[in-house]
């Protein structure tokens, strides 16, 4: 056998083993294992009354993106020191991504530039894109406010005070609401009052004042769904405190706020698809963790409803999303 | 012209190579053949056992659905004809059996409820509130059991509004409304039985139903509305697409769609009794065997059969042609003459008959060379010894005559002398018939040969003789000196006038021996020395012993080889010398080979 005759064997046989080990083994060509992504959720409230359809949508998302997913709550309500102990605490125990809601978004960008935790930040209901942020997720605040201040001042007299009930307009989101809405309603003449929720009878204690003798009837807006949850629940409770206020609206949903849309209490709202938020923040983290970090704000879309519409099927499927 | 090339290239290799190129490329083309055709088998089997299991899933989901269905229907057939139907509906009896009826299936039902006419609720199971402002009577399932009263009619998946529910809490139901009879007291109306059928209960039924290859199975009504699909929340979000509107067209069976740039197979079974539609969907790509490392494994193979294939092939082409090369081999040895070569004669038949044919040949022409070299030596021989035994009678006649001459002139010691010389020349040319003898034999064959040519030639030239003792016991050819002296006698001296001279010198260098004889006569041209060696050169001169010059080259060459023989100088007017190369063998040697033993 000649050296050519033994090398072309030779580099046969070199070729055999090496298709081989490309088809039958993981050597060379990996299969595609099916990798768990762990990823924290932590909220800015102590329960997940306001987050039912947005957990919804993120365990669908779980489900579909091989997600584990961990709904974290605070002990201290809008504590943005303790949203950032437990996003460090959760980055050290292996989450490989962080989805938050902030309290206020400024101050969390801050304190995450600081701490660099090494791994994607999702923003909720925040606008903000940073070098440590990999993604965010919000309605356009200005424009949720500024169309529910067109439809309210559709139906609302401009001599009827109008009271703009907020958590406070430092927290995530709700400033860009209130600009919103007051670009609509001074500009039509109205006058706007803003009570801030500083304790538990904060609003009550505003809308008892609507039935002392002598005062006027106002229209309420909240501007927050926490805000608009406390007011529609103060006017269930009350026929006479309903009696005083022309209107109730606000931005936001639960199911207790629907029902109470439906019954009319609530007279309008501006309704977002949380379903849809939390699908779209778990996609988002597990494309961060697999490499693509967008460092693009995901709009939510936002839209008007009445008690009137909720029996529209679209809104029906958008409100009351199936498990 | 590639054809051309390769056939070029193919002409100029080996039969090895060729065999086992043709061999590997037919193998080859077999395997390539043999792999597509398993592939694309294989590709269609795995088509059709996929769309075969898609209708069975489906019938049996078809099945589990029916089975669903019906139970409702039969819940609703119970309640109307066992509890409702004729019974006064104000008895606690109705709603204690409307009871049973709901707790032995409270699993999948949220609410039994019945109504009048005017939407008025009679009767519910669990206990439930209308709602204030709710008009049944608007309700979509009241107006349609009212207007087909022999039907049941289900709805589309929906949140029920009209009962009151706790804060945190909507359900999603499926509706089955019926148009019954009910008897209060003595007074009958018409009224509606309303079964809330549990979503997740339908939900269930397709829970870990899938098709393989990433399908799945969803549900239609009869308008095409998505009444269930395992990412129906996605498509309402805007998040996922399904193409149910155009699933809605088609007809039982499979069908194959292309939606959103993909190819899908798409399993259509219609539900008996509400004709909605179980649509199943299979991604086309999954069912391929396109997969790279499917792909690859294929070629492994194809590679692996090839290999083997091709080791088959190498062992047999050289089965077949290593004979052939050996055979080559014993046919080159023949060509380079050595024809004594043992041929090669194995492998199979052909090889064996060629090999032996060949060496049946080589064995023939060695033969015939020999007879050849035999019958030339023969000749030679024979022509030696008639030129020998020809000695010129002109040079007995002359010798003869000089010796009557001296014998009348008194000068007996001269004529003794001339005898004796003429005795021992003869002697010596006998030599008892051998060819090769020492040189000092040789040498004294010469001077007897020269003293009576000087005697005959009346002194007209001197001789001398020069020759080492070590060089006397050497051999030589026998009358090898004799034609050249003759020959310098005869062209040299027969017009000098007693100043010629021959001188001959005998000495050895190394392995070689040489023999010369030089004179100072005329001379030749170098034609005349040319001639001298050739076939039509000199002719033995009358007076002379007889043998030529030619004589004594062809057989130095003939006894020694190719390297040795005559070398001639000669200058017009100036003389010749003509030397005799011979190879250095004692005699002694010689004779114990044997005198024809070849100093080769």
């Amino acid at each position: 056998m000649s050296n050519k005759e033994r090398f072309l064997w030779g580099a046969s046989a070199a070729i055999l083993v090496f298709l081989y080990l490309l088809s039958s083994t993981d050597l060379i060509i990996k299969e595609k294992k099916k990798e768990i992504y762990p990823i924290s959720v932590i909220i800015e409230d102590t329960n997940d009354e306001y987050y039912a359809n947005f957990r919804k949508g993120m365990d669908k998302a779980a489900e579909k993106l091989q997600a584990d997913v961990s709904f974290i709550t605070l002990y201290q309500e809008n504590s943005e020191e303790e949203q950032m102990e437990l996003l460090l605490r959760e980055v050290k125990d292996g989450a490989r991504a962080v989805i938050l809601s902030p309290v206020n978004e400024t101050g969390v960008v801050m304190r995450l530039d600081e701490a660099k935790p090494n791994c994607p930040v999702i923003l909720l209901g925040s606008s903000l894109i940073d070098s440590s942020v990999a993604a965010s997720i919000s309605i356009d605040g200005y424009e949720t406010g500024r169309l529910l201040g067109e439809e309210v001042a559709k139906r609302e007299e401009a001599a009827v005070p109008v009271w703009l009930l907020s958590e406070g307009l430092s927290y995530t989101g709700n400033i860009d609401v209130y600009d919103g809405i007051r670009s609509v309603l001074d500009e039509r003449g109205y006058s706007c009052r803003l009570i801030e929720n500083k304790s538990e009878d904060t609003y009550r204690t505003a809308i008892e004042e609507m039935v002392y003798p002598g005062s006027k009837e106002a229209v309420i807006i909240a501007l927050d769904v926490e805000s608009l949850d406390i007011a529609s629940s103060i006017l269930e409770g009350s026929t006479v405190y309903a009696g005083c206020v022309k209107g109730l609206y606000g931005v936001g949903s639960t199911t207790a706020i629907l029902q109470r849309l439906e019954k009319g209490i609530v007279k309008g709202l501006m309704a977002e698809n949380r379903y849809n938020e939390g699908y779209l923040s778990i996609r988002s983290a597990v494309e961060a963790i697999q490499g693509g970090w967008t460092k693009n704000h995901i709009p939510v879309e936002s839209f008007y409803v009445e008690g009137k519409d909720l029996r529209d099927p679209t809104y029906e499927k958008l409100l009351y999303p199936i498990e | 012209m590639i054809f051309q090339k390769l056939r070029r290239m193919l002409e100029n290799t080996s039969i090895r190579y060729n065999i086992f190129i043709y061999f590997t490329v037919t193998s080859l083309a077999a395997s390539i053949l043999i792999g597509i055709s398993l592939y694309t088998r294989m590709s269609g089997q795995m088509f059709t056992s996929i769309q075969e299991e898609n209708q069975i899933v489906l019938q049996q989901m078809s099945r589990s659905m029916d089975v669903y269905l019906r139970g409702v229907i039969k819940l609703s057939d119970s309640l109307y004809y066992n509890v409702i139907k004729n019974a006064d509906i104000s008895r606690d009896s109705v709603k204690n059996e409307m009871t049973i009826l709901y707790e032995n299936n409270r699993d999948n039902v949220e609410k039994i409820a019945l109504f009048s006419r005017p939407g008025k609720m009679v009767q519910a199971v669990p206990a439930a509130i209308l709602k204030e402002d709710i008009s049944v009577c608007d309700e979509a399932w009241f107006v349609s059991a009212l207007e087909k009263t022999e039907n049941i009619h289900f709805s589309r998946p929906h949140v029920q509004y009209i009962f009151e529910n706790s804060e945190n809490r909507y359900n999603w139901v499926i509706s089955a409304a019926r148009a019954v009879e009910i008897t209060k007291g003595t007074f009958t109306d018409q009224g509606v039985l309303l079964i809330d059928m549990r979503f997740d209960s339908l939900e269930q039924l397709f829970d870990g139903i899938t098709l393989g290859n990433g399908g799945y199975l969803y549900l239609i009504g009869n308008d095409g509305e998505i009444l269930y699909h395992p990412d129906e929340q996605l498509i309402y979000s805007g998040q996922a697409e399904e193409n149910n509107q155009v699933a809605a067209k088609y007809r039982d069976g499979n069908h194959e769609e292309k939606f959103g740039g993909k190819k899908r197979l798409v399993t259509v079974k219609t539900i008996g009794y509400t004709g909605w539609k179980l649509v199943g969907v299979t991604p086309l790509s999954g069912m391929t065997l396109n997969k790279i490392k499917t792909l690859l494994l294929v070629v492994f193979i194809i590679d692996l059969v090839m290999f083997l294939l091709a080791m088959i092939n190498s062992f047999i082409s050289s089965k077949i042609t290593d004979p052939i090369k050996e055979l080559e081999k014993s046919v080159n040895e023949i060509e380079a003459g050595n024809l004594n070569t043992r041929v090669y004669s194995g492998g199979s038949y052909e090889i064996r008959h060629l090999g032996t044919s060949i060496q049946s040949m080589a064995d023939r022409i060695r033969k015939l060379m020999a007879d050849i070299v035999a019958e030339h030596e023969s000749k030679r021989k024979t022509e030696f010894d008639v030129l020998q035994s020809q000695i010129n009678p002109h040079f007995l006649y002359n010798t003869l005559d000089i010796i009557v001459w001296m014998i009348e002139n008194e000068q007996k010691a001269d004529a003794v002398r001339v005898v004796t010389a003429l005795a021992r020349f003869f002697r010596i040319s006998l030599s008892k018939g051998k060819s090769i003898i020492p040189v000092k034999d040789e040498l004294e064959h010469v001077r007897n040969y020269l003293m009576i040519q000087q005697m005959r030639f009346k002194n007209r030239f001197t001789f001398t003789i020069e020759a080492e003792d070590q060089v006397m016991d050497l051999a030589c050819l026998k009358l090898m000196l004799q034609p050249l002296v003759e020959n310098s006698i005869y062209h040299g001296m027969e017009f000098m006038d007693g100043d010629g001279e021959i001188k001959i010198t005998v000495k050895r260098d190394g392995e070689d021996l040489y023999m010369s004889v030089e004179d100072n006569g005329l001379g030749m041209s170098e034609e005349q020395v040319e001639k001298m060696l050739k076939d039509t050169g000199h002719v033995p001169s009358k007076r002379g012993s007889g043998i030529g010059v030619k004589n004594v080259n062809e057989r130095l060459l003939l006894y020694f080889g190719k390297e040795y023989g005559l070398t001639i100088e000669s200058e017009p007017d100036e003389g010749t010398k003509v030397t005799a190369h011979l190879k250095a063998v004692r005699y002694e040697e010689l004779e114990r080979k044997g005198e024809k033993a070849d100093v080769k």
